[in-house]
C-alpha cells in the first residue's frame, strides 16, 4: 500500500497545527490574564453551571462560575466568581461565594479566595453568615477551616476570631485566637 | 444594675469552641465578659444557651475568677473572687465556690461557698469543716443612720448564723 499520500496529509496537518499554535500564540497564561499557576490549561469553560447528586439521586451540590480553567497533571481547577451550594439529603445547607476558588480534587478539597461569604441556609438552624478572606472546604472530612480572621454573624450576635475550624453543618465551631464576641441582650 | 440585662454581652478570649447542638460555648484564656456594669474575668468560661439562643448559665474558673457589678445605684460596686463563679442568668444568682470573697462598701464575706442573689439582694455564706465563714462590717460612721433591714445589702441577718459555726 502506498503511504506517501497519508504522510503528505499528516505533514500538512502538522504544519497547519504548528502555524495555528505558534501563530496564534497558544493558550499561554499571560494572555488569559491568569498567571496563578504558569502552566497552560488544557480546557476552559465559560459560564459554568454544575449539579451533582448522590447515589440516591438527592442533590449534593450545585456550582456556578463565570469561568473554569483546568490544568492537567497535577489536576487543578480554577473557578472565577464561584457560587457553591451544599445540600444534605436534598435540603439546602450552605451557600458559598468568593472571587475565586481553586481545587486539585473538588470532591475532597477546595479553597475559596477573596471576599468569601458563607451563608447557612439550613431550614432547621438559625441563619448564620461567615465572612473571611479565604476558606478551605473539605466535604469528605465534613470540615471548613481557615487560618485567617473570620467574622460570624447570627441572630444571637456577632463573633470574630483568627483561625477557624467547623463542621459543614456549622454546629461545632472553634476559633483559634483573638476571640471577640458580642451577644445581643437576651431579656 | 437592672438595665445591665438590656446591654449586649461582650466577651473576649484567647480561643473559643461552640457546640450548637449541646448549646454550649467554651472560652479559654484571658476571658473577659462585660455587660453594662457587670464584669467577669477568668481563665475558662462555659456558657450554656437554651434552644432559643438565650443565655442560661455561665461558669467561670480562674486563679481567681473575678466578678464585679453595681447591683444598686445607691451602693458601691460588688466585687467577688473565687476559684469558681457560677452565674444563673434566669434567677440572677451568683454562686462563689472555693476561696470565696465578696465585698461591697467596706463590708465583706469570705468562706468556701457564697451564694449571692443580685435580684433579692441576699447573701448566703456557708462554711465547711476546713474553712469557716468570716463577715466583716465597717464601723458605722458617727451620725450615719443605721440602714433598715430591707435596705442593708450585707446585713448580718442575711447570712444564716448556723453557717458561721
Amino acid at each position: 500500500m502506498d503511504t506517501r499520500p497519508l504522510l503528505r496529509v499528516s505533514g500538512l496537518l502538522l504544519i497547519v497545527g504548528a502555524l495555528g499554535y505558534y501563530g496564534y500564540g497558544g493558550w499561554n497564561s499571560e494572555e488569559l490574564g491568569d498567571s496563578s499557576d504558569g502552566r497552560t490549561p488544557d480546557y476552559i469553560v465559560d459560564g459554568l453551571a454544575l449539579w451533582e447528586t448522590g447515589p440516591d439521586g438527592q442533590l449534593l451540590r450545585t456550582a456556578n462560575g463565570t469561568q473554569l480553567i483546568h490544568r492537567p497533571s497535577p489536576e487543578r481547577f480554577d473557578l472565577t466568581q464561584p457560587d457553591l451550594r451544599l445540600y444534605d439529603k436534598g435540603q439546602p445547607m450552605w451557600r458559598l461565594t468568593s472571587l475565586t476558588a481553586t481545587s486539585g480534587d473538588p470532591s475532597s478539597e477546595a479553597w475559596f479566595n477573596g471576599q468569601v461569604i458563607a451563608v447557612r441556609t439550613m431550614p432547621n438552624a438559625a441563619p448564620l453568615q461567615l465572612s473571611t478572606s479565604r476558606l478551605r472546604i473539605e466535604p469528605k472530612a465534613n470540615r471548613v477551616s481557615t487560618p485567617e480572621r473570620v467574622t460570624i454573624t447570627s441572630t444571637q450576635g456577632k463573633m470574630s476570631g483568627t483561625g477557624l475550624t467547623a463542621d459543614l453543618q456549622g454546629k461545632n465551631l472553634q476559633l483559634s485566637s483573638a476571640v471577640e464576641v458580642s451577644y445581643a441582650p437576651s431579656r | 444594675l437592672p438595665e445591665d440585662a438590656e446591654q449586649p454581652v461582650n466577651i473576649s478570649a484567647d480561643n473559643a469552641r461552640f457546640d450548637e447542638k449541646a448549646g454550649e460555648a467554651v472560652y479559654r484564656g484571658n476571658v473577659v465578659v462585660i455587660q453594662g456594669t457587670l464584669k467577669v474575668q477568668g481563665d475558662t468560661m462555659t456558657l450554656r444557651i437554651d434552644d432559643k439562643g438565650a443565655l442560661t448559665t455561665a461558669r467561670t474558673l480562674g486563679k481567681p475568677a473575678r466578678y464585679q457589678q453595681r447591683t444598686d445605684p445607691a451602693k458601691g460596686l460588688v466585687n467577688a473572687t473565687a476559684d469558681e463563679i457560677q452565674f444563673d442568668h434566669r434567677t440572677g444568682t451568683i454562686t462563689l465556690i472555693g476561696n470565696a470573697l465578696l465585698k461591697q462598701d467596706g463590708a465583706s464575706f469570705s468562706g468556701p461557698r457564697i451564694v449571692y442573689s443580685t435580684e433579692k439582694k441576699q447573701i448566703e455564706a456557708s462554711g465547711n469543716s476546713q474553712q469557716r465563714v468570716q463577715l466583716v462590717f465597717p464601723p458605722q460612721a458617727r451620725g450615719e443612720k443605721k440602714p433598715t433591714k430591707d435596705k442593708a445589702i450585707l446585713a448580718p441577718a442575711a447570712a444564716p448564723l448556723g453557717a458561721a459555726q
